[in-house]
């Protein structure tokens, strides 16, 4: 009976425990906001962004998402895809804008709003349904594809004169990451 | 996004397509009557069916204009690809990026980022884009490999399938049934995600026929939690050959992710194998870290399930093991086998795709029943590190065992590899390879035969024999077959002999991926066949043998295929496929080549080799596209002997839109019934 009661009071109290675990310390001097979020950074994402080849935009983009301090390998590769999500979006607002202001650009426009569409409608979805349900060579698919379809962009404008060059960059530069940290998932 | 149905150009030829009640029902149907018809009344009767058939016809325009329409319209341009775009300094150079994946297959089409003048910027037409679509081979929007089986005298295709659109995603099981494997015409879908065990996707399964002649299916599920769990379904109706209703077990999941397994990485049933003490056994793959295994389950109702100790088999660095197929193969006959069959005349397979290179991994090896594990004959050879069934593009695949012919039949999915964007284009993406029957290759004793079912000869129209053909070093011979789109080619090579014995052999490998494809020459070949090539070859797909002699005087035969001209595109995917084909003493070389439109099927040696191809030309095609034997080989000439037909279309109807079905039920009875009434209307 004793040993009974032992027991429950002891598994009563060790949930309170485990959470007041991961809760930041609260005497903590230094206020600089970026060593504390240091601190708190896991393994997991240095370790993630240390194998993709570009560390720097894979630790900014993850570490701007909170979701991405409870996230496994899979949550991570989502909140890459959601950044590039973000960044296509833009894209095509900027393709519309130009097609009003720049009618000059308007074939290469036509094959950018072609290739954004089969990015945002086709592309970024089988991304994110394969690293949701664990099937992630979809979501490999969906990021080297993207990477074909923002160069065919780029490359429709003529003599460099691409008005579209630091979106396509950085669409492209998430491709990459995701693609990497996807890769980790075969 | 429009339903993908397609037409053929304006004649209607009588389809060669079975009626719903079979060939039986058919032949004795009609009786000639004793009394004859009046004229009159068959003219009458005639002129009705005239307007009928007009109808139909009419409004089967109107159908095709709507579905033109809906494909969403390129940019304004059709012609002109624009001028060179000059190179600019690249801030950062990025590695080379293939669509697709490291297939050890080179992406030589495809730069860093910046350097945007590696090509002209290419732009699709809708013509080019229409031509892609096959004529003989299944294909519905985009599709995966399910439980196909043969049940009740119809073969049954159960294909992945996303109904909203043409990538994978909110996956269901599509449905198709044929007599003969060739001539598909689907149904309803099968089942959908609507229960809490599959919603997040009805994945890959097998079927399992009972000897008493029930079925059960045995089907991944991805919850609503995406946990991947194995689940029982059955037909309604076991009485309906076409398997159309489905009943899913109210007591799934039956089989959840054991102890120490990822809750992702569990997916992709057997068909099941009867064992030595009366039950039922499966096997499932997965891995551990980044050993790909596959575990075992026993079962005798396939409700509850015994997981048995250890694996089937697992080899360490290969992952993922998706769709295990596992089955025998006998040593000694010229017959496919039952999956339950076993004994000493019999051989087992284990085959695996692996989630990591995406191609199909097999090994033949020995099965302990007891046990419950198999071992491969050749350790370096074994799942995934050794031999594939097809070194380009065939994932997913899976087998079946046909009880009315004997015979053990393969399944492929072929996925697409040209950019997304040309895929929503043209509306559809991906297709299942033609069924090939697999055989123990008794004579090398080392791997499996594949080859086409016989069924697709049927399709065989107007054959051409070129005997004897002498083919000099460094010549190419244009083959007059008329349209080159549809082809079934049947080669045999003999090398000069002589050239063999003198050529000095060398030490240096050739590699099929960093080979310069066809172009490069070496003494003793490449010599085979262009498919897919226009006048003046600026586009081509070569075919072909590469003998190489090492410096001990043995010789290596390569069988390959090489995209890297296949196409003017720029986002299309352009390597070197290639492997090494078993050549026995005094065999000659071989090959057969099955061209449709995009894909290219090619089997060596009979089908020890074997090289699927998805090319995608913008001017090798319709009346273009031409047929040439070529001997690229610096010292040796080349005889050939080559019979190549026309193939037929297979005239592969979509269930989708229940109006056009209708009007092409109307339309096929009313030109038949006009035809004979005319006829008979004049002789008698």
């Amino acid at each position: 009976m004793r040993s009974f009661a032992f027991s429950c009071i002891v598994l009563a109290i060790l949930p309170s425990l485990s959470t007041s675990y991961a809760l930041p310390p609260l005497n903590l001097k230094k206020s600089n906001h970026i060593f504390m979020v240091r601190e708190k950074v896991n393994d997991l994402i240095e370790n993630t962004c240390r194998n993709t080849p570009d560390y720097q935009l894979c630790f900014s983009t993850l570490l701007s998402d909170p979701r991405s301090f409870d996230a496994d390998t899979y949550g991570l590769g989502l909140i890459i895809v959601d950044a590039l999500k973000d960044k296509a979006t833009s894209a095509v607002n900027a393709i519309n804008r130009l097609k009003g202001s720049n009618p000059e650009f308007i074939r290469p426009l036509i094959k950018c709003s072609i290739s954004y569409n089969a990015i945002l409608k086709a592309d970024i979805p089988e991304a994110i349904e394969g690293l949701r349900k664990g099937v992630p060579k979809f979501a490999e698919y969906g990021m080297a594809d993207t990477a074909v379809e923002v160069r065919g962009c780029e490359n429709s404008f003529k003599q460099s004169n691409s008005p579209l060059t630091d979106l396509n960059k950085q669409v492209y530069d998430l491709s990459i990451v995701a693609k990497s940290i996807i890769r980790m998932l075969l | 996004m429009a339903s993908s149905g397609w037409h053929e150009p304006s004649n209607p030829a009588p389809s060669p397509y079975a009626p719903l009640l079979g060939d039986d029902d058919q032949r004795s149907g009609a009786k000639a009557k004793c009394r004859r018809p009046t004229k009159f009344i068959l003219l009458l009767v005639a002129g009705l069916l005239a307007v009928g058939l007009l109808v139909a016809l009419v409004d089967r325009d109107g159908y095709a204009k709507k579905m033109s329409s809906s494909m969403p319209n390129d940019e304004a341009t059709s012609t002109s690809s624009g001028l060179q775009s000059t190179p600019r300094p690249p801030e950062k150079v990025r590695p080379a990026v293939a669509r697709g994946v490291a297939e050890g297959v080179s992406a030589k089409s495809n730069g860093p980022f910046l350097f945007a003048g590696e090509g002209t910027p290419f732009s699709w037409t809708n013509q080019m884009l229409a031509w892609q679509r096959t004529a003989f081979h299944f294909q519905p929007r985009m599709n995966w490999m399910n439980g196909p089986l043969l049940y009740k005298g119809w073969y049954h295709l159960f294909y992945q399938y996303n109904p909203d659109g043409a990538v994978w995603g909110n996956i269901v099981w599509g449905h198709a049934v044929s007599t003969d494997l060739i001539h598909w015409r689907h149904l309803p879908i099968a089942m959908v995600a609507d229960q809490w065990y599959d919603q997040n996707g009805v994945w890959t399964g097998s079927a399992t026929i009972l000897p008493d002649g029930q079925l059960v299916m045995l089907y991944t599920g991805s919850t609503n939690a995406t946990v991947q769990v194995q689940n029982l379904a059955y037909p309604a109706d076991p009485s309906d050959p076409l398997l159309i209703e489905w009943v899913k077990y109210p007591g799934n999941p039956v089989l959840v992710p054991p102890p120490g397994i990822h809750f992702k990485d569990f997916r992709d049933p057997t068909t099941a194998w009867y064992t030595s003490e009366g039950k039922w056994r499966i096997t499932i793959g997965s891995k551990v870290n980044k050993t790909g295994i596959s575990l075992v389950y026993d079962t005798v109702d396939f409700k509850s399930y015994e997981l048995l100790d250890g694996v089937l088999h697992g080899v360490p660095g290969t992952g993922m093991w998706e769709c295990v197929d596992f089955y025998p193969v006998s040593r000694t006959d010229e017959n496919g086998l039952d999956t339950s069959d076993d004994g000493s005349a019999v051989k087992h397979v284990v085959k695996a795709s692996l989630d990591d290179d995406r191609n199909d991994y097999y090994a033949l090896g020995t099965y302990d029943g007891v046990r419950g594990k198999w071992i491969p004959d050749d350790p370096t050879l074994d799942v995934g590190i050794g031999l594939r069934y097809d070194y380009g593009n065939f994932y997913a695949s899976k087998t079946f065992y046909d009880q009315e012919k004997r015979r053990r039949v393969l399944w492929g999915w072929i996925t697409e590899t040209d950019s997304e964007a040309a895929d929503i284009a043209k509306g559809w993406a991906s297709l299942q390879a033609i069924p090939r029957t697999v055989l123990y290759d008794k004579k090398t004793g080392t791997n499996l035969l594949q080859w086409p079912v016989e069924e697709v000869e049927k399709l065989r129209l107007n054959g051409k024999s070129f005997d004897g053909v002498e083919v000099k070093p460094g010549s190419v011979i244009p083959l007059d077959v008329g349209s080159a789109a549809q082809l079934d080619v049947v080669a045999e090579f003999e090398i000069d002999k002589e050239a063999k014995e003198m050529v000095n052999g060398t030490d240096a490998e050739y590699v099929c991926s960093t080979s310069g494809g066809a172009a490069e020459r070496g003494a003793l070949g490449p010599f085979g066949l262009l498919v897919l090539a226009d006048n003046d070859q600026s586009e081509q797909t070569p075919v072909y043998f590469y003998i190489a002699k090492g410096t001990d005087g043995n010789f290596k035969t390569f069988f390959c295929s090489d995209l890297s001209r296949s196409s003017k595109a720029t986002d299309v995917r352009k390597g070197v496929y290639c492997s090494t084909v078993p050549v026995l003493e005094g065999e000659k070389l071989s090959m057969r080549i099955l061209v449709d439109h995009s894909i290219v099927e090619s089997f060596g040696q009979g089908g020890r080799t074997c090289i699927t191809s998805r090319v995608y030309p913008t001017n090798s095609v319709y009346e273009n596209a031409q047929l040439f034997l070529f001997n690229n080989a610096t010292d040796a000439k080349v005889k050939a002997s080559i019979r190549a037909w026309h193939m037929n279309s297979a005239n592969i109807y979509p269930s989708n839109d229940s109006m056009n079905k209708f009007n092409f039920v109307v339309l096929k009875s009313c030109s038949a019934i006009f035809i004979v009434a005319i006829l008979y209307g004049f002789f008698f």
